[in-house]
């Protein structure tokens, strides 16, 4: 069997099925020390009372129960914080939110205290990034899963790939998580469907030799077009020249992956397109989110697994959003609930209850640590957890307020023994940006980094982290 | 669209801080000179407009060169090219430059590995599903040597949008021949044919290098097609205007500005004209707010979308169906809606999804609409800075600086009960703030009885409205005073600033770059022939196109060869 051989998938009516580690047959994708990086990203913030296990010797903050929160104290806390001063703990107690990832404790990092670069919804462009981004334009420079994709991607016929949930079809500041350069948002992909045509459609079915005449069809259609541009560039002004020169740099690059074929590979089946009854599956709707998660992520590992990439964002709606989750039965609007949460809201005077949205933006929060989850078992499924380093960060940290002070993040993940796992690690307060995290993440995939995003939110690495 | 967008558009509280702190005036009293040194602020239709002709010795066509197509070309060129394959926009949109300029600036673009990739996937796309039949007729009967050359022949002219050089010819005819025989199969030769010709530069970007050696030279009647089609139409030239530079009329100014009447004529071909007033005037923009719902509970997103498309259909009433005019545009007392839109805005409808005239006096034009009261505002309340600052950015093409950030410290809440504008002219009457806030505040007072979502309103926290407002000149010296969004409007229509800053604009839109000081002979004429029109803005795109300067190029750099 030649290098590019393609195995049909098992049995499949969709891609949910447990993919066996047997199907995967290639060495490439198995060798030792093969960096993987995925952002699981999501916005609004979160509850963060809800969200931190409480420090060695303090108690966890009572759930649901809480009739005897006083709105004005508590429920009103402008930034949450348990300590001015480094702790770390390796025998934390879940929270309500952190309660599914109970069982990869060993395999995770907790950061309590790492701040945002930007505040507010912007937070969403600024998390990956480390800038401030512009409202219009975005990112002020590429996201760390496009630093590390270029190092890390380079092999693979996919720098780097982006999945999405409800997402957006523009980039935007609010819509993008990941920037290919300065104002160049990526757009994830949202439908599974057209995410199986880009991963695997060619390939299905294929045997060796086809594949292999398959690619060099595909190669010479870019040096067709390389060398028209030849003739082309022989016109134009030295200005014009150096703006072409773009085109043909990007060209070459693409030419040169489609010779990075994967290693031997299990070609899932297409995700379905109709139901049991026949009815058309409309991804996008809301009712569709669970089984398009599970679809997505399911693509997302397979892909790494493949070795069609090593470098993947996974995007769960947008910033600002007002996304309802009636899978939870949660009716209210995320971006409404992520304000009232947390805080009595203006009419509750009303007879409005504030608890319930409480309840609600808890509920939210814990099915993205689900989320995360399954993503992290996916990729211990298939032995590549180890090596790689997965990431859920957040926009903004208190959602009451918008806040940017003590992302919600969660590591995953040693990066091959590069961080010491299984702790809860809370910072000093106030101190680190997320720029100082990236750069650990970069330093883990074996990547000479010293300094992230803006240079003001730079101390350095957190090598408190690392083993 | 003006590149100089400090103020956020985001509707947040920070946004209102960062606008409320960042002047180095005074408002207190609004007719009192300015009190500090700095020079005014530069505004006006990017100083290239003056009522003197400008001194034709100044004035140079732009330099030959090359245009990338831009995404909505792109999609519309593939729609021309292969009608009913569905082209998904999120393939072409994986990566983009994003832009304060119009998305035809072809200096914006960048071309990215990620970029390249779905080019190259949706080129592998459409040419594995295209139907043969219709691109390549004589296929399906005998592939002979003839029908082949007919073929690249045919498909290559509309591709490339010119005929193709003997040598190109030659090329895909002889690559189509190996490939028949290779693999037995004229289909796949025609399908790998056409993947070739879709990722070539020839057709992902337009050129503008005319023909001859001399230092000044004319477009092709090729590349005019392409300028004029995609400038004012946003899409490919169609057959009859292929024709016309296949038989070398089209250089004729007169059958030239017939071809472009032609476009102007309707507005499914004045696509080009359409999105002009979309970007220009940020009409997209409220489809992305949200609202709080615990004060709008009925604003949502389908809301949202009506008030996009209420714009849309506004613009093609005035432009197709009234009389065309800016006046009409910033005055029309009259929206376009259908009866959900009309129902959320409290107008009578007689039912129906058709968008219909709904006569309205309160607030008119582009002024009166959902797309800038309700974009233009917090989730919750009105935003005065934000509505201020977008008349007179966009409307009036003036510009302010970026508020200095030492200002935050000065800054009072807002009192429980206290009226926006009570508090905006509170703070704004101590330090130094009003230089600038005399250059928004007071326009954005004129529409406080419109709410967050569009609505009228009579109160503001339980304080009648105060809906008087004003406009100052770029040098900060009191013009007007008006009553309201209606006599807002007015004055803003009569003003011929905010005539000739939709001119340079528009001018901007289609040549696809932004005017420089060489331009200014181009604007001037077109300026004078747009107010000659009575202001009409159909006529303005055929002056843009018909303008002297359109068709030149003069030799770039070294690229002579």
């Amino acid at each position: 069997m030649g290098r590019r051989a393609f195995l049909r998938g098992g049995a499949g009516t969709a891609i949910a099925l447990p993919f066996l580690p047997s199907l995967i047959g290639g060495t490439k994708a198995k060798a030792m020390g093969t960096k993987r990086f995925i952002a699981y990203c999501q916005p609004l913030g979160s509850f963060l009372e809800q969200f931190w296990p409480p420090a060695p010797g303090q108690s966890l903050y009572e759930f649901p129960d809480l009739s005897e929160c006083d709105p004005a104290e508590e429920c009103r806390t402008k930034t949450f914080r348990t300590g001015e001063t480094f702790m770390e703990n390796r025998d934390w107690v879940p929270s309500e939110i952190l309660a599914p990832l109970d069982v990869h404790r060993d395999d995770l990092l907790l950061l309590e205290n790492i701040d945002n670069y930007q505040n507010s919804h912007p937070g969403y462009t600024g998390m990956l990034t480390g800038y401030k981004p512009d409202k219009d334009l975005g990112a002020e420079g590429p996201s760390i899963d496009q630093v590390i994709a270029r190092e890390v991607g380079s092999d693979t016929l996919f720098s780097s790939l982006h999945f999405g949930i409800r997402t957006k079809d523009r980039p935007g500041t609010l819509f993008s998580v990941s920037w290919f350069g300065r104002h160049q948002g990526i757009v994830p992909e949202k439908d599974p469907r057209a995410m199986w045509m880009r991963l695997f459609a060619e390939f299905s079915g294929s045997d060796a030799s086809e594949a292999d005449q398959l690619l060099a069809e595909r190669r010479s259609v870019l040096d067709a077009a390389l060398g028209q541009a030849s003739s082309l560039e022989r016109r134009l002004g030295v200005e014009d020249r150096r703006k072409f020169d773009q085109f043909l740099t990007a060209f070459r690059e693409v030419e040169r992956r489609i010779a990075l074929a994967p290693v031997a590979c299990a070609v899932p089946e297409i995700p379905d397109a109709e139901d049991s009854t026949g009815g058309a599956i409309e991804r996008g709707d809301l009712d569709q989110v669970p089984f398009t998660t599970n679809d997505q992520i399911e693509l997302m590992v397979l892909a790494m697994a493949c070795d069609l990439t090593r470098v993947a964002t996974f995007q769960m709606a947008f910033e600002a959003t007002n996304m309802l989750h009636p899978w939870l039965g949660v009716s209210a609007r995320w971006h409404d609930l992520s304000h009232n949460a947390a805080k009595a809201p203006r009419n509750a005077d009303e007879g409005y209850d504030w608890r319930n949205d409480m309840c609600d933006y808890v509920k939210i929060s814990r099915f993205n640590a689900e989320v995360y989850g399954q993503i992290v078992q996916r990729m211990k499924d298939f032995d590549l957890l180890d090596d790689a380093a997965i990431l859920w960060t957040n926009s903004m940290a208190n959602g009451a307020n918008h806040n940017s002070r003590n992302l919600p993040l969660v590591l995953a993940g040693s990066a091959g023994g590069f961080f010491d796992t299984g702790r809860h690690v809370r910072f000093e307060a106030g101190k680190h940006k997320i720029n100082d995290l990236h750069v650990s993440i970069l330093q883990s995939m074996g990547i000479a980094a010293e300094t992230f995003g803006a240079e003001d939110g730079n101390l350095g690495p957190l090598t408190e982290l690392h083993s | 669209m003006s590149r100089l967008e400090h103020i956020s558009k985001i509707p947040s509280p920070l946004a209102l801080l960062l606008a409320l702190v960042g002047c180095t005036g005074t408002i207190g009293d609004p007719n009192a000179p300015l009190e500090n040194n700095e020079p005014p602020v530069p505004g006006g239709p990017g100083g290239l407009l003056g009522d003197e002709p400008p001194d034709p010795e100044s004035c140079a066509p732009p330099e030959a060169g090359l245009r990338r197509l831009g995404l909505s070309q792109l999609e519309a060129t593939f729609a021309q090219l292969f009608p009913g394959v569905p082209v998904r926009q999120e393939t072409l949109a994986a990566t983009l430059a994003n832009t304060n300029g119009f998305t035809t600036d072809s200096a914006t673009f960048a071309m990215t590995t990620p970029y390249v990739t779905s080019l190259f996937e949706l080129a592998l796309e459409v040419s594995d599903t295209v139907d043969l039949d219709a691109i390549a007729p004589c296929l399906a009967e005998d592939a002979n040597e003839a029908c082949v050359e007919e073929f690249v022949d045919d498909f290559g002219r509309r591709t490339f949008r010119r005929p193709l050089r003997a040598e190109e010819q030659d090329t895909y005819t002889s690559f189509f021949a190996n490939e028949a025989t290779a693999s037995g199969d004229a289909n796949v030769a025609a399908r790998q044919t056409v993947r070739r010709m879709l990722m070539s530069p020839d057709f992902l970007y337009r050129t503008e290098l005319g023909a001859g050696d001399e230092e000044a030279v004319s477009l092709t009647p090729w590349e005019l097609a392409s300028a004029i089609s995609y400038g004012v139409g946003d899409a490919p030239p169609d057959d009859a205007l292929l024709a016309k530079a296949a038989d070398g009329s089209l250089a004729d100014p007169e059958i030239a500005k017939a071809e472009v009447l032609r476009l102007l004529d309707e507005p499914e071909r004045a696509i080009g004209v359409r999105r002009f007033f979309r970007e220009q005037f940020h009409g997209d923009e409220v489809g992305t707010v949200s609202k709080d719902s615990n004060v709008f509970p009925d604003f949502d997103e389908e809301i949202a979308e009506l008030m996009v498309q209420e714009r849309d259909e506004f613009v093609r009433e005035v432009l197709w169906a009234d009389d065309g005019t800016w006046q009409t545009l910033m005055t029309a007392n009259y929206t376009m809606a259908n009866e959900t839109l009309a129902d959320f805005y409290g107008f009578a409808h007689d039912g129906g999804d058709e968008f219909v005239r709904i006569p309205k006096d309160e607030s008119r034009g582009l002024l009166g609409q959902g797309a800038f009261l309700a974009a233009l505002a917090t989730p919750s309340e009105t935003h005065i800075i934000e509505r201020g600052h977008f008349i007179r950015e966009e409307v009036l093409c003036g510009s302010i600086p970026a508020p200095p950030p030492s200002v935050f410290d000065n800054i009072e809440p807002r009192a429980a009960g206290q009226s926006q504008r009570d508090w905006l002219e509170t703070q704004h009457s101590v330090g130094t703030c009003g230089t600038c806030h005399r250059q928004m505040d007071p326009l954005g007072f004129a529409f406080e009885n419109f709410d967050a979502v569009g609505r009228w309103r009579d109160d503001d926290a339980g304080n009648p409205i105060d809906a008087s407002g004003a406009l100052y000149d770029e040098d900060g010296v009191f013009v007007t005073a008006f009553e309201g969004a209606s006599e807002a409007a007015d004055v803003l229509a009569e003003s011929q600033a905010t005539s000739q800053c939709v001119a340079v604009q528009s001018f901007e839109f289609v040549v696809g770059r932004a005017p420089t000081e060489a331009d200014a002979c181009a604007l001037y004429d077109v300026n004078q022939q747009f107010e000659e029109s009575g202001g009409n803005l159909r006529e303005l795109f055929a002056e843009q196109v018909m303008s002297a300067a359109f068709a030149l190029r003069i030799r770039a750099g070294d690229g002579s060869r």
